[in-house]
């Protein structure tokens, strides 16, 4: 009997160990827990630094009585990405704060705060993100509603996440009441929240089920004549624009919707779209810095063809967020492979020691290398002779892909630009979405343009 | 300065706490007196420089001259028990009174952080029921009666649960506890021991079929109420004393099988039945789904076991006033916070050994009714650790129960003492009788030599008057020889004398075992 009574203590002790070794970090972190909350008194909250690891993105100064004060030296620019941290918070500042408020200084540094009876320096968070890229595309954007994004093609890394209309996170406290009243959705991090519907940028989707089902493009031809009718529905191209016998890159190029959506009635099955859409990231949650929307995909085998044909050139039920279409984007660039994108670079301690590094992590191998080298032939073609040509004069052989996404049935409708770079040596690749930018591609473009040109600094 | 001081006393502190559980293990095993000594005094040099250094942690942290009080007092509890047992008790286990101490002085320091009032109260309670306890050993040894209660200690336990249950009802509402007088008793803690005596003298004769089953449902009628009244902890509780003390006296596995079924049946009901059995296992099962509700009280104790890591965030440091029920359910939580895992490990550890050494008080008992009490009052004790921590942790779902010595709650705590001190009187007869055995056989080596040398003086050799001015007055000691006397005049002298040897032999061989083990 004592044995047993022996097994239990024993199996309580065991317990408490694995207890403390695998679920007190989880616990620790955990959102309910207010321990952090009183932890921070204790702590200088550390800076969130830009990617060279030593400008200030979020700094907290102490006046000589004591008193701190949150400095955002860039004001309203990296306002939703590195977020306030006054009402719970928001942004970096909301999801990495447990780093922010933890000092792992050196033993004899605390010791010496400790005497002092001064509070310890909070560890600093080094951002993957880029000033002079992030003021570009903000710059580029001016007044305009919309997000840009922007991501290293080679590891995930993302170098503007930018999102207007905005704010100055300074002054945040005093003007809380009319930022949460204003109805424009300020706080929203539309590059990595707002969901879109995709326009034809969604075409690079379309393209890739086309290819896994047909094997190549090569066999693909179709006469447009502006309107595309199926099913006692009518598609038509943008402007009602004939563009004639098309091959399949011709038809990419020009982003002919009847081309897409004939192929989405005979060249693609439904669960092959539906494979490829998912395979890209949509329907899947995405676990990052940053909180990410995930972006959604509805087309299964009851879809009436009707909104098959929409969905095929983008409109229809999906909704994606700038980040998703970016990521793709990136899947392409990177010869198939879609990399988990992130938003901070380290851990360091005030001293700068590195505490913990984000590692370059693969979220799935979407399509094969040549596969990739197909999408990429077509995205060319769109800046070379299609509807993307207001950018081909940069000399970074950039490829891409345009949408006007309508959002409603007045017409009014987004731009969309996801274009990357491909001289094969740190080539990004950088997202736009201007809404109801009006005069079609053009805005988009134009932004995904600034960001390329200081990117590989010729200016424009 | 003062945060540097606070690091260093945590260490300093589970440092302690290392030492003092080592030391309780190392008596277990240890065989030599004079060693087990050393280490019984050592303990108590521990136990004063750890109260020492946390109530002066606790001063510098809060300013609260009430803590120098508290220092004051609890060091002198100690002092004093330690002294008096040693002067009035001296074959007391005094092992046990350390790790009683030693319990009950972590329980002090962690009530002092939580509360300087409860702390008062609490060490009030504490040194009240130690005075009054201090009687319990002499009653064992003057009172034989006790072991014929049993009727009575069974309706008294039904009774008072029972009242519980019906003002419960009629006010409306889970209460668990009765005022009387403008005091708060918690009678499930009295009926712990009275259940535990009750099954004593039942089982303490005969423990044939029909025995057992009046004991089950006398028990189940213990338990059924308590089911009733919500307290399924201390029905837990007694439902385990019940069948760890049935397989002790009937040695039949088969009745241990049955109560383990009985069991798993009554949990399933109670899971079907009750609502408030399904929400402790749904909150036990995933407390986040509930996070504002039922699961908030679990979640922030795991909360306050986890933020003070291995080494505790020291005295002070941590947020044990986040924990709901800091003071009582969930104390191990706020210990674990502010003392870290590795000192919480060790408590754990010093309540096995408490544990370990009641069943080793038990062994060495040989009166069926004394053993089956200290294997209950153990059992009761470890199951109810086992109950409080593991429902902290969150390792089993959560019963309510308050870790005994350290938890606040006069009753528990009283009634942890009475307990304590039972098992000691129990100890001290135990070795009472053992030197009175002793000492007849010697006198009886001696009769037989003066038997050799003068045949026809025979009768005289038996009167121990005749010893008696070379022992030193004890007064138990002569109540026990008093007692003695009327059988060895009534001429069954050989017989006895024929029985107390083989018992010496047998507790010669068992006390041998028992030191090899």
């Amino acid at each position: 009997m004592s044995f047993v009574s022996l097994a239990l203590f024993a199996s309580l002790i065991v317990y408490m160990v694995y207890f403390q070794i695998n679920d007190s970090e989880t616990l620790l972190n955990s959102p309910y827990n207010k321990r952090q909350e009183e932890a921070a008194q204790e702590i200088v909250r550390g800076s969130i630094l830009a990617d060279d690891g030593s400008t200030a993105l979020a700094r907290t100064d102490t006046a000589e009585d004591g008193t701190e004060t949150r400095v955002y030296p860039y004001g309203s620019l990296f306002a939703q990405a590195v977020g306030y941290s006054v009402y719970g918070g928001s942004g970096l500042e909301s999801s990495r704060n447990n780093d922010l408020i933890q000092s792992h200084s050196s033993i004899v540094s605390q010791m010496e705060n400790d005497l002092n009876e001064q509070k310890k320096a909070g560890d600093n968070i080094v951002t993957t993100f880029n000033v002079a890229l992030q003021q570009a595309a903000a710059a580029a954007m001016g007044d305009n509603a919309g997000a840009v994004i922007a991501m290293d093609v080679d590891t995930g890394s993302v170098l503007v996440d930018y999102s207007s209309p905005t704010y100055d996170p300074n002054t945040v406290e005093e003007n809380w009441d009319t930022l949460t009243n204003s109805d424009n959705g300020i706080f929203l991090n539309r590059a990595t929240q707002g969901l879109y519907p995709p326009g034809s940028t969604f075409k690079i989707v379309t393209a890739l089920a086309y290819l896994r089902q047909n094997g190549s493009f090569d066999n693909f031809s179709y006469n447009c004549t502006g309107t595309y009718e199926n099913a006692g529905f009518t598609i038509h191209c943008y402007n009602y624009e004939a563009h004639g016998q098309e091959t399949f890159a011709s038809a990419f190029a020009n982003s002919c919707n009847c081309a897409f959506a004939y192929m989405s009635q005979n060249n693609i099955d439904k669960s092959t779209f539906r494979q490829t859409a998912e395979d890209f990231g949509l329907n899947q949650a995405i676990d990052t810095d940053l909180d990410v929307t995930t972006s959604t995909f509805t087309l299964d085998s009851d879809t009436p063809d009707q909104l098959t044909m929409q969905t095929a050139i983008g409109q229809g039920d999906t909704q994606v967020t700038p980040l998703q279409m970016c990521m793709i984007g990136q899947a392409v660039a990177n010869n198939g492979v879609m990399l988990k994108p992130y938003f901070v670079k380290s851990v360091v301690t005030a001293e700068g020691r590195t505490i913990k590094t984000t590692e370059t992590s693969t979220l799935r191998q979407v399509m094969d290398a040549g596969q990739a080298a197909n999408l990429k032939e077509a995205m060319r073609g769109v800046v070379q002779s299609g509807t993307g040509t207001a950018i081909a004069d940069l000399p970074y052989n950039i490829v891409g892909k345009t949408g006007t996404a309508e959002y409603n049935s007045a017409g009014d409708s987004h731009s969309w630009f996801v274009g990357f770079s491909n001289t094969g040596n740190n080539d990004i690749v950088v997202c736009a979405i201007v809404e109801n930018g009006g005069d079609g591609t053009a805005p988009a473009i134009n932004v995904v343009r600034q960001v390329f040109a200081t990117y590989f600094g010729s200016g424009s | 300065m003062v945060k540097i001081l606070v690091q260093i006393s945590k260490y300093v502190l589970l440092l302690i706490m290392i030492f003092f559980t080592l030391e309780t293990f190392m008596v277990l095993k240890r065989k030599s007196d004079e060693a087990r000594r050393r280490i019984m005094r050592n303990q108590i040099w521990l136990m004063v420089l750890f109260n020492t250094v946390s109530y002066v942690v606790m001063y510098l942290q809060s300013e609260e001259p009430y803590m120098i009080l508290m220092l004051i007092c609890v060091i002198g509890y100690i002092l004093v028990v330690q002294i008096l047992y040693r002067i009035i008790y001296r074959k007391a286990s005094l092992i046990l009174l350390n790790t009683m101490c030693m319990i009950l002085s972590v329980g002090l320091v962690m009530q002092s952080r939580l509360g300087i009032d409860n702390a008062r109260k609490q060490f009030i309670i504490a040194a009240f029921a130690t005075m009054i306890c201090f009687i319990i050993p002499v009653f064992i040894r003057k009172v034989r009666w006790v072991s014929k209660l049993t009727w009575l200690y069974g309706i008294v336990g039904i009774l008072l649960l029972g009242a519980v249950l019906a003002l419960g009802r009629v006010t409306g509402g889970a209460n668990l506890n009765l005022n009387i007088g403008g005091i708060s008793f918690q009678f499930s803690e009295f009926v712990k021991i009275s259940v535990v005596l009750y099954m004593a003298g039942m089982l303490q004769e005969r423990t044939d079929f029909k025995q057992v089953v009046i004991t089950t449902i006398v028990v189940a009628v213990h338990v059924g109420i308590l089911a009733l009244s919500a307290d399924l902890g201390a029905a837990l509780v007694y439902f385990v004393a019940y069948i760890v003390m049935v397989y002790v006296a009937t040695r039949n596995p088969g009745y241990v099988a049955l109560g383990l079924g009985g069991m798993a049946g009554a949990c399933i009901v109670a899971y079907r039945r009750f609502e408030h059995v399904r929400v402790r296992v749904q909150v036990w099962k995933d407390p986040f789904s509930d996070y504002e509700g039922t699961g908030y009280q679990i979640i922030q104790a795991l909360f306050g076991v986890c933020a003070g890591g291995w080494f505790g965030t020291g005295l002070f440091n941590g947020h044990p006033d986040m924990i709901p029920l800091a003071y009582e359910d969930f104390t191990f939580a706020a210990i674990c916070e502010e003392f870290g895992i590795i000192f919480s490990i060790c408590l754990i550890l010093l309540c096995m050994g408490m544990y370990l050494l009641i069943v080793n008080i038990a062994l060495r008992l040989d009166r069926p009714f004394y053993k089956l009490v200290a294997i209950g009052f153990g059992t009761e004790y470890a199951f109810q650790v086992f109950l409080t921590v593991g429902g902290t942790t969150k390792f089993i779902p959560m019963t309510g129960i308050t870790l005994p010595l350290v938890s606040y709650g006069g009753s528990s705590l009283m009634c942890t003492i009475a307990m304590i001190s039972i098992i000691q009187g129990l100890y001290i007869m135990r070795k009472d009788e053992d030197e009175e055995l002793e000492e007849e056989r010697r006198e009886r080596i001696r009769r037989n030599r003066q038997l050799q040398r003068q045949p026809q003086n025979r009768e005289q050799g038996f009167r121990p008057q005749q010893y008696r001015p070379e022992q030193p007055y004890r007064p138990e000691q002569q109540y026990r020889q008093q007692q003695y006397r009327p059988k060895e005049q009534s001429g069954q002298v050989r017989q006895d004398t024929g029985d107390l040897e083989r018992k010496i032999e047998e507790q010669t061989k068992e006390d041998l075992a028992l030191r090899n083990h």
